[in-house]
């Protein structure tokens, strides 16, 4: 078995990992780093549960190779919250009741993030194209959908409550 | 089993000898088929070549003949560059519907031809416009027009120690349209049922010239030919008709789970009208 050392940032702190060459970057997270709230559902790229963001794009994690990420920097659902404060898309996600089994939530809220940072004020066909590649198999997308304008208003309004 | 060497060279020159010297290598770009394809197939041994690291591949400059593209430049970088947008807008549109947003951040336009689908979305628009492959080995560098680089399924004409540089895409000639239609059984993360391209030629309302490539209805992206019979005409529903027709029959269409044979050639036909539709009088 080939291993390789990595070095990259994850959630703003500097790692030095020694990692299998045969690992995807999801496994490396969850399995050497403990960040268990990115997901593994298909592990082919078609759920969206691995998202994370890796130098401020969304990527599925299940399908980058762990050595891929050299110099990296990657945010996963742990890295949002400040704190005991939760990021403004995790608030919204909470208020609108957008979450039921929570599977698909860590990788449908890095999305959010990623989308509300392209498009602050999406419609409705922009919420979808940016939630193409998250599949969800509870809500039925609506509460996700209030929950991604709810988000959207927070952070243009900037406050936190 | 389940080995897998990794190489991440930061020059060019250094990834050919590579891919030369290493036994059963292979070229990693984002990853989204390859992975995806050696998950499917039980984990198998890989020596990678990883050509993220190397800076010639992931530019887009302007060039005397047009635009060079990187094979290394990302979907969602295509869809959104200025110069892409306002010059080879199909191209920017067929980028845009590949997979989703996750998808394109990773996916390279030139991974999408190397891997040789006959779906790829962004090689209708290349093949189209006429671009060429500008392929990097260890003898130099030479160009091979998209429309040779398909050999079947999965196979181009790429041979071992080579790599895609990038494409260079000449400029279309003046009055000219692009169209592009992606049938897919819904509109996002699904791969093309029937995917064509058309550009159009116009002067004083007559066709000058026609291209057509289409997707996903045979073993390789198809060129259209013999298509100069309707050079000079103008175009009305009885010309669409014929066009559509004659495109139908330049396909070879299999039946899938995205389609069957029959389904395909009727949506050849009205793809390819829908391409003719602002300009049918
Ligand atoms: C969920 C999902 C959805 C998808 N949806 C679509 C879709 O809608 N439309 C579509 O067309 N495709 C789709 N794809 C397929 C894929 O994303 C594209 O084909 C993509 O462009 C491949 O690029 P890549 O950089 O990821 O290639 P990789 O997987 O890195 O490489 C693909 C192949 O090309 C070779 N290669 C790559 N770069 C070079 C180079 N520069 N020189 C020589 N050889 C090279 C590799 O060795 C490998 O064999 C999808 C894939 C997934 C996982
Ligand atoms: S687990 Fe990565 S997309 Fe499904
Ligand atoms: S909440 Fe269960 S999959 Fe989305």
């Amino acid at each position: 078995m080939q291993h390789k050392e990595l070095c990259f940032k994850v959630n703003g702190r500097e790692q030095h990992l020694l990692v299998r060459t045969n690992w995807t970057l999801a496994q490396v997270l969850r399995e050497q780093l403990g960040l268990l709230g990115t997901k593994i559902g298909c592990g082919e790229g078609e759920c969206g549960a691995c998202t994370v963001l890796m130098n401020g794009k969304s990527v599925t994690s299940c399908l980058v190779m762990a050595v891929q990420a050299e110099g990296a920097e990657i945010i996963t659902i742990e890295g949002l919250a400040e704190g005991e404060t939760l990021h403004p898309v995790q608030e919204a996600f909470v208020e609108a009741g957008a979450i039921q089994c929570g599977y698909c939530t860590p990788g449908m809220v890095i999305s959010t993030v990623a989308l509300l940072e392209k498009h602050p004020t999406p419609n409705d066909e922009q919420i979808r194209e940016g939630l193409t590649g998250n599949l969800c198999r509870c809500t039925g997308y609506q509460k996700i959908f209030e929950a991604v304008n709810i988000a959207s208003k927070k952070m243009a309004g900037g406050e936190k409550e | 089993m389940h080995n897998i060497s990794y190489h991440a060279p930061c020059k060019l020159s250094d990834a050919v000898s590579l891919l030369l010297e290493l036994e059963g290598s292979r070229i990693l770009a984002g990853g989204t088929d390859l992975i995806a394809k050696w998950k499917k197939s039980h984990f198998f041994d890989m020596t990678l070549v990883d050509i993220r690291n190397i800076p010639e591949l992931s530019v887009i400059e302007e060039v005397e003949e047009g635009l060079f593209i990187g094979a290394g430049v990302t979907m969602d970088r295509v869809s959104e560059d200025e110069r892409i947008l306002s010059k080879f807008p199909i191209l920017a549109e067929a980028a845009s519907k590949v997979g989703s947003v996750q998808v394109r951040n990773l996916a390279t336009i030139g991974g999408n031809a190397c891997n040789a689908a006959p779906s790829a979305d962004t090689v209708l628009p290349l093949m189209v416009y006429g671009a060429e492959a500008v392929i990097a080995a260890k003898e130099g560098e030479r160009r091979v027009a998209l429309r040779e680089f398909f050999i079947g399924p999965g196979k181009t004409v790429l041979k071992k120690g080579d790599v895609l540089k990038g494409f260079v895409i000449p400029n279309p000639p003046a009055n000219s349209f692009a169209y592009f239609v992606k049938h897919s059984r819904r509109p996002g993360m699904d791969l093309a049922t029937v995917g064509v391209a058309v550009l159009l030629v116009l002067e004083s309302e007559k066709t000058a010239d026609i291209k057509v490539i289409l997707g996903a209805v045979g073993p390789t992206p198809i060129f259209v030919k013999g298509l100069d019979i309707f050079f000079g005409g103008k175009i009305d529903p009885d010309f669409v008709t014929r066009i559509a027709e004659h495109c139908a029959n330049a396909a070879s269409p299999i039946t899938d789970v995205r389609g069957s044979k029959t389904y395909r050639e009727a949506m050849i036909k009205r793809s390819v009208a829908l391409c003719f539709r602002n300009h049918t009088r």
